[in-house]
């Protein structure tokens, strides 16, 4: 059953670092900013196809080991969980070594082929474009929090045929593994954690709402479109993240105030449900980016190219821009958005929740 | 409508910002009754302070080109709304006089002048492609 989920996660984990390089902008190459002139340089095309190669290779040596090793340790629970640890990081570390290789490879070429000089920096905006932003409205972001908060009043007014231990840890077959003595808090403590989370994402998404749309300046109307269908489908992504959290944590709530419900393994199928949404709401996210990307078949003949904010982005992960009043923007090597780390927005919108939540799992968990 | 900043040059963004739109609506790109985006969705796609779209807009204000309505946003105003006062012309008068003086220096003729008054209008009247 572990080796089972683990493997699933593994090769979800290796397939998405393999694709990285294929999803996201050509303009961006390992965390550096190609200018459009230059997008095609063949080194380019080379250093992805080896990434590819070989982290594919090493990931697939290690997902061996990894299974081959499991089996041999069987008798001991802690080292196979080890082995199955030990694997997944060495696999990320290998892509992590490979991607700053590559990055710092083509930074080198960019400074000595010159890229960038001479090409006029600007700025493209469409005034319309937020006439035409699809992104799902808050109120689709509030509906779960009222769920919340009327569990919270349902656990009260049900606190006395409770049992005596509060269930507040559950292995990955649906079971409970882990209890708490029963007091006002901890009987309350998942809604708790629930309404935070809901928070969470609710903040996530209006920040990103409140982003900068943005365009490249020599292909105006195609990026548009990649940018406002990834918005759209980054919100429907949340929004599905955070209601089928919404049902697990409230079916969980209800077993804990009636615990006929857990007998057996009658809580299997939410479990699987809950990530079946959360892988596969990730996947439909990939497919559609990569649907919308922007291609190039040669390079761009232009006089301009968008603002390099090579500058702003350590080493092409971490971006860090005072000026940019977008809390979130897209990373520039993997799937999804990062913080603008210097606007201090993003750390109330983030960091509040995760404190209250760091809280309550010291007090209660 | 798509409008093009470049932070490097020796134009104040605020300025780029004016011009841009000023240019778009007279190349009717943007309509009478159109609503700009608000000062701070503008100022994220832009990368740049609020402050510097709120002084653009309020440059765009002071000419009568946009009206800022509180809750609906900065609007452009119609053809009536904005009907050229003898002040307007004054004030467009007084902001030739320079590049005029700069051509009659140069040894620019009147005929040549004129000639290129008539071709920026006609410029404008062309739908453009793209910026």
């Amino acid at each position: 059953m572990l080796l089972g989920v683990f493997t699933t996660i593994y090769i979800m984990t290796l397939a998405m670092q393999i694709v990285v390089p294929y999803i996201v902008r050509e303009t961006i190459a390992f965390g550096v900013t190609v200018p459009d002139q230059n997008i095609k340089h063949p080194v380019l095309a080379k250093m992805k196809k080896q990434y590819v190669q070989l982290v594919g290779g090493s990931g697939i040596v290690f997902l061996i080991i990894m299974i081959i090793s499991y089996n041999m340790l069987a008798p001991s629970e802690s080292l196979q969980s080890m082995v199955l640890m030990g694997c997944l990081f060495s696999m990320l570390t290998v892509s992590m070594i490979l991607y700053w290789v590559n990055h710092q490879k083509v930074s080198m070429l960019k400074k000595q082929e010159q890229w960038c000089v001479n090409i006029k920096q600007v700025r493209a905006v469409d005034l319309t474009a937020r006439s035409r932003d699809e992104m799902l409205p808050w109120s689709f972001f509030a509906v779960p929090l009222g769920i919340s908060v009327f569990l919270m009043i349902y656990t009260m007014l049900h606190y006395d045929q409770m049992p005596n231990d509060i269930a507040v840890h559950w292995g990955p077959s649906g079971e409970a593994d882990a209890w708490r003595n029963k007091t006002y808090f901890t009987a309350v403590s998942l809604p708790l954690v629930m309404l935070m989370v809901q928070c969470m994402m609710w903040g996530i998404t209006d920040s990103i709402k409140r982003s900068a749309i943005k365009i490249a300046v020599n292909r105006k109307d195609e990026s548009l479109e990649d940018q406002l269908k990834t918005r759209k489908y980054m919100s429907w992504k949340i929004l599905l993240v955070s209601y089928a959290l919404t049902i697990l944590l409230t079916v969980l709530q209800l077993s804990n105030i009636y615990p006929s419900m857990t007998v057996g393994y009658k809580l299997l199928p939410v479990f699987i449900f809950f990530l079946v949404v959360l892988i596969g709401s990730l996947f439909i996210y990939v497919l559609k980016k990569r649907k919308h990307r922007v291609r190039y078949v040669a390079n761009i003949d232009s006089q301009v190219m968008d603002i390099d904010e090579d500058r702003y982005w350590k080493g092409g992960l971490i971006y860090m821009n005072r000026q940019d009043p977008s809390v979130f923007v897209e990373k520039r090597f993997g799937v999804g958005w990062t913080m603008n780390l210097a606007n201090p927005r993003g750390y109330i919108v983030i960091g509040l929740p995760f404190l209250v939540l760091l809280l309550i799992s010291i007090f209660s968990l | 409508m798509f409008i093009q900043i470049e932070p490097q040059s020796d134009v104040p963004i605020y300025e780029q910002v004016t011009r841009q739109i000023i240019e778009g609506i007279a190349r009717g790109e943007m309509k009478p009754g159109d609503t700009l985006p608000s000062v701070r969705a503008l100022a994220a796609d832009l990368g740049v302070n609020m402050h510097t779209v709120n002084k653009s807009y309020h440059e765009l204000e002071a000419k009568g080109i946009i009206v800022i309505r509180p809750k609906s946003g900065a609007i452009i105003s119609s053809t009536e709304e904005r009907a050229l006062t003898p002040d307007q012309l004054r004030q467009i008068e007084k902001n030739l006089k320079p590049v005029v003086a700069e051509g009659m220096v140069l040894g620019a003729t009147v005929e040549q002048i004129e000639h290129m008054m008539k071709k920026v209008f006609a410029d404008l009247q062309i739908p453009a492609e793209g910026v």
